[in-house]
Parts: structure tokens; sequence; C-alpha cells
């Protein structure tokens, strides 16, 4: 695909979520800093863009979506379901500058059931499967790692440290936390499962379930198990994985995660999951459920190696231009990039390099 | 075919030795003269970068894994996966003084590093307000010269710190040589990694 992939990618991705009833959700650009600021535990960054509106009251450029159609579209009963493609400013990965980033995505609001998660993780898939490139959706819960911090690191730090282990794989750190009486034998061996499981998600599963403490984490299982059950023998049943290094903010969070990956992007290009706690800070017992593709996170895999010209033809001064302009024709013809350029001007050798001088073109060596 | 970034200088040195040791690389000679090689054996591409450059080369995905001293994860703490405990390139980082420092908790402590997140977050941890001084090397100078109160920087064996007149106030961390994943490259090529932390896994020792 060419620049237009990620345009392609956006309408394709419309269309997909059109298609399963999703009804498109257009924001304002702006919304008041109090939200943001609110639930700023829900965003991936605290660092905003704000300004005074001329009635006085300080807003902000959006750094997130779903805060809005929260705030904006709650639905009084049933199930309200929106897309979105739009602009959200961020820090930069470096945190020096804001960058603009567009993310596609959705959100499905009110009653969430097993079937909602379900069609959820479907649309995440097609979504990714859109890219054209070899994907994965990784699958988490945080209600299965918060039974095994609960049972392994009750206090704070030990909660903080251990949850830090587990979303980096931290192999290395058991043993030494072990030694200094962090986590006791019996955590050790229960978190190095956890973090090895093995790709496939079934087996994965069967292995996570023996480390599933509390009814809460035994239900995490079970939901999981009915998603991956729900795509065996399907063409996504090998692009589903388990993986519990995948955390989320236990304040806003309470059931599955899902982060997703493509073969050429570094990192992950789709994030959501189950929020439901975000929806208790503005109406009580309604759930949710969505996720964004940051699109721009793949555009590189739609750019075109950037190249020059293949031909470069050095004119001097006084040449024809009629005449130049029928030499450069037949490398056009041919399929390649050719480009005139006085020698005066010239400065660096691009591809072939061929001179023309009075009406004779020579090739330089 | 996965690509590794192994950090240049002594660490390489150390990493080569337990990749050759692991089977996983033939020839350290040749290895230690390039920047950028591929193991014909294995089919696996090296590059030397800088130490503090091996987690950007990794978590934007250039190189499939690396391996990174856990100060420099520490101190950037880049999104990647840290499979794996080296067990190599030990050593601590401290706040150290010069002999005979006595702390003043009434004014703000002045603390010369190059490990300026790390300094941040443990003095935060005391509730202690500090002034941090960004220094690339050389950072024992900064008492010395009253600059600083105090430095944060790794010790390994003491012995600068000793021809200083300076001791170890408090240890932070301890620190040693990480093998780190990519988080993508980890889901797309798991076999390769599993493969290559497990006959590392084989050759690491306690020592």
């Amino acid at each position: 695909m060419t620049e237009n992939g990620v345009a392609d990618l956006k309408n394709a991705l419309k269309q997909l979520f059109s298609s399963y009833g999703y009804v498109k959700y257009r924001m304002s650009g702006f919304e008041e800093y109090s939200l943001y600021m609110e639930n700023r535990n829900f965003l991936i960054s605290d660092k905003i863009i704000t300004f005074n509106d001329l009635d006085g009251r300080l807003m902000a450029l959006k750094p997130d979506v779903t805060l809005s159609i929260v705030k904006n579209a709650l639905p009084e009963k049933g199930i309200a379901k929106y897309y979105y493609t739009e602009s959200v400013y961020r820090p930069d990965r470096a945190n020096t500058e804001f960058r603009e980033l567009t993310q596609t995505g959705l959100e499905a609001l009110g009653e969430i059931d097993g079937f909602t998660t379900a069609e959820t993780v479907e649309l995440a898939l097609k979504g990714l499967s859109l890219t054209g490139a070899d994907h994965v959706l990784a699958l988490s819960d945080v209600r299965f790692s918060e039974g095994l911090l609960n049972k392994f690191a009750p206090n704070a730090e030990n909660r903080e440290y251990l949850t830090e282990v587990i979303s980096r794989k931290s192999l290395g750190e058991l043993d030494d936390a072990r030694k200094k009486g962090r986590i006791s034998d019996e955590g050790v061996n229960a978190l190095k499962a956890v973090i090895t499981l093995p790709q496939n998600a079934s087996e994965a599963l069967d292995i996570a379930a023996r480390y599933a403490f509390g009814k809460e984490a035994e239900s995490a299982i079970k939901e999981l198990r009915a998603i991956v059950n729900a795509f065996k023998g399907t063409c996504f049943e090998e692009n589903i994985q388990i993986d519990f290094s995948l955390t989320g903010n236990t304040r806003y969070y309470n059931g599955i995660l899902f982060s997703g990956y493509v073969k050429g992007v570094a990192g992950a290009v789709l994030k959501g999951g189950r929020y439901d706690k975000l929806l208790d800070t503005f109406s009580t017992g309604k759930g949710a459920i969505g996720f964004a593709l940051y699109t721009d996170e793949i555009e590189n895999l739609f750019a075109e190696p950037s190249c020059g010209p293949d031909v470069t033809v050095v004119y001097g001064e006084g040449a024809d231009a009629g005449e130049l302009m029928k030499t450069m024709a037949p490398f056009r013809e041919k399929g390649l990039k050719a480009v005139a350029v006085s020698r005066r001007s010239f400065t660096c050798a691009q591809g072939r390099i061929f001179v023309f001088e009075g009406s004779t073109l020579t090739e330089e060596k | 075919m996965i690509n590794i970034a192994l950090p240049k200088g002594r660490l390489a040195e150390r990493t080569l030795k337990l990749m050759t040791e692991a089977g996983i690389l033939d020839n350290v000679t040749e290895a230690g003269r390039k920047l950028v090689f591929e193991d014909g054996k294995s089919g696996i591409c090296y590059f030397l970068v800088k130490p503090w450059d091996v987690p950007v080369y990794v978590e934007r995905g250039i190189a499939d894994v690396g391996v990174a001293g856990k100060d420099v994860l520490l101190e950037n703490s880049p999104d990647v996966y840290e499979l794996a405990d080296l067990k190599t390139g030990r050593c601590r980082m401290c706040v150290c003084a010069a002999n005979g420092y006595r702390d003043d908790p009434s004014r703000r402590l002045r603390v010369a590093t190059k490990f300026v997140n790390c300094s941040k977050r443990y003095y935060a941890s005391l509730g202690r307000e500090i002034e941090v001084i960004k220094l690339n090397g050389s950072i024992e100078l900064a008492p010395l010269l009253n600059m600083s109160d105090v430095i944060v920087d790794l010790v390994e064996t003491g012995t600068t710190l000793k021809e200083n007149d300076m001791g170890v106030v408090s240890v932070i961390y301890d620190i040693s040589a990480r093998l780190i994943a990519n988080k993508a490259s980890y889901r797309f090529k798991r076999g390769e990694i599993d493969s290559l932390t497990f006959r590392l896994g084989e050759v690491i020792t306690d020592a």
C-alpha cells in the first residue's frame, strides 16, 4: 500500500464498525480541563495542552477520547455503541513535546454481557487484520492479576514491585525478590509460570487456571476461556494470546484488557479493555468496553521506502528547454523517476547520472 | 532471524563471552571488531551500540533483543520486557560522599549524578528535597570541589572512591546486565527469543 494506506485503513475500519451497528460519534476538539484532572489516572499522561476559552473557562485539547464519550453519551438504559476517528494531543515518547495522534476506536456503553465482550474482541482482531500484516491480540484480565497480587503481595510496597515484575516479565528479579523476603517460594513459582505462559491461548489458560486465586480471578479465567473458545476453528484462533503482563489501572479497569500488535511495528497499536469502574464516576451500575487503534503508529507499515530519482540529468547553461524535455521523456516512459538539474544547482548524485550538453546525452560513469 | 543489540565496551566482552559459552555465537574475536555482523551459524544479526542506546534500539524494534545494564533501564524506563538477569557487569548504584561528610537535613541536598531520574525517585521516596546536578563523567569530582554534597553513581569495586577519599553512604539498587526484548518481537519471534533466553540461562552463574 502507499501513503493512502492509512486513509484506506481508517475507511475500512469505519465500514467494519458500522456493519456491527456502531454509530459514528463526532466530538468537540476541546473539553473542560476538569474532566481530565478528575480522571487523570485514566490517562496515559497527565500532561495536557490547556487554554482559557473566551468565557474564561480552562479548556483542554483532548488527550483522550473515551472520557468524552463516557461523559456525553452514556445511555439511560440498554446499550449504546459508538465508533470514532479523532485526534488526540499527548506528549511524545520522549516526553519532550506534544504530538497530534489519530485514534480510530469504538466504545460500547451500558449493559455489557459476554457476547458484547466477545464481539469487541472480534472487532479488534478484524481491525488488526485490516492492516494486512501478521497480527496478535494479547488478552489479559485485571481480576486475575489482582488475585495473584492479593495472594503473594498483600502490602502496598511489594504489590507495586511485583506488578512491575509481571508487566516487565522480569524473571531475573524474582530470585532476588525471594532472597530479600519479598515473595515466597510458592509466589515465585506462580509468577514464573504466569510470566512465561505458552503462546497457545488454550494451553496458557490451562496453566493460568492453576494460579487463579479467588472467585474474581476464577471468573476472569472462565470469561477468557469463553472468548478463546468462541474463536476456535476460525481464522483468528492463532492470533489470540494470553498475556498477564498487560496491566491496567484497577481504579478504572475491572475485567478483560487487550493489546494488539502488528508485525513491523515496534509497540502496541491497539489498546483497550473493560472499564466499568470509570463509569462509576459518572453513573452507577453500568458497564463499558472499548479499544482504540493508533493508526499513526501503523503509518510506517504503509510507507514506501523514501527514494530519490533513478536518473539525474545535469544540463549546462543555455541548454534548449524543448530538447531537454524530449530527452527526459523516454526515462519517464520507462517508469523511471527522472530529474533535470542545472550544473550550477547540482549538489549530489542520485541514481544514474547523465550530462546533457548541446543536444547530446552522455552517461557519467 | 533475530537482531540483537549489544553494548560496546566491557559489558560487550562479557556478554559475547556468555553468548559463546551458550553456543549462540561462533567467533568472539570477529564479533568484537565490527559494529554490525551476522553470525553465519545461527543467522543472528548483532549490532554493537553505546550501552545507553541499547534499550532505544530494542524499544523501537530495530533490535528484537538486547543486553542492557539495569542502571540504564532504571534511568530511562524503556517499554521493553526484561527477560533475564545475566548476572554479569555487577555493581551497585550508590549515594557516595567525601569521607567525614555529615548530612544537614535542614537544607536542600545537592546531588551530582548522571542518573537524574533514579536520584529524584530515590530522594522522593525519602521525602528529601534535592537539587540535581547532571554530569556526564568524573562524578566524584563534584563533592571534592564542593559543587555537590553527594553523588549518585555506580560503584563496582570502590577503588575510585577510595582513591578520592570518598565512601558509600547508601546503596540504592543492585545492578547487573539484563536481557531485554521488544514487546512486539516477543510475540512474533517467541520461539527464537525463548531459545536464546533458555541457552543463556544454562550458562548464567551466580559468580
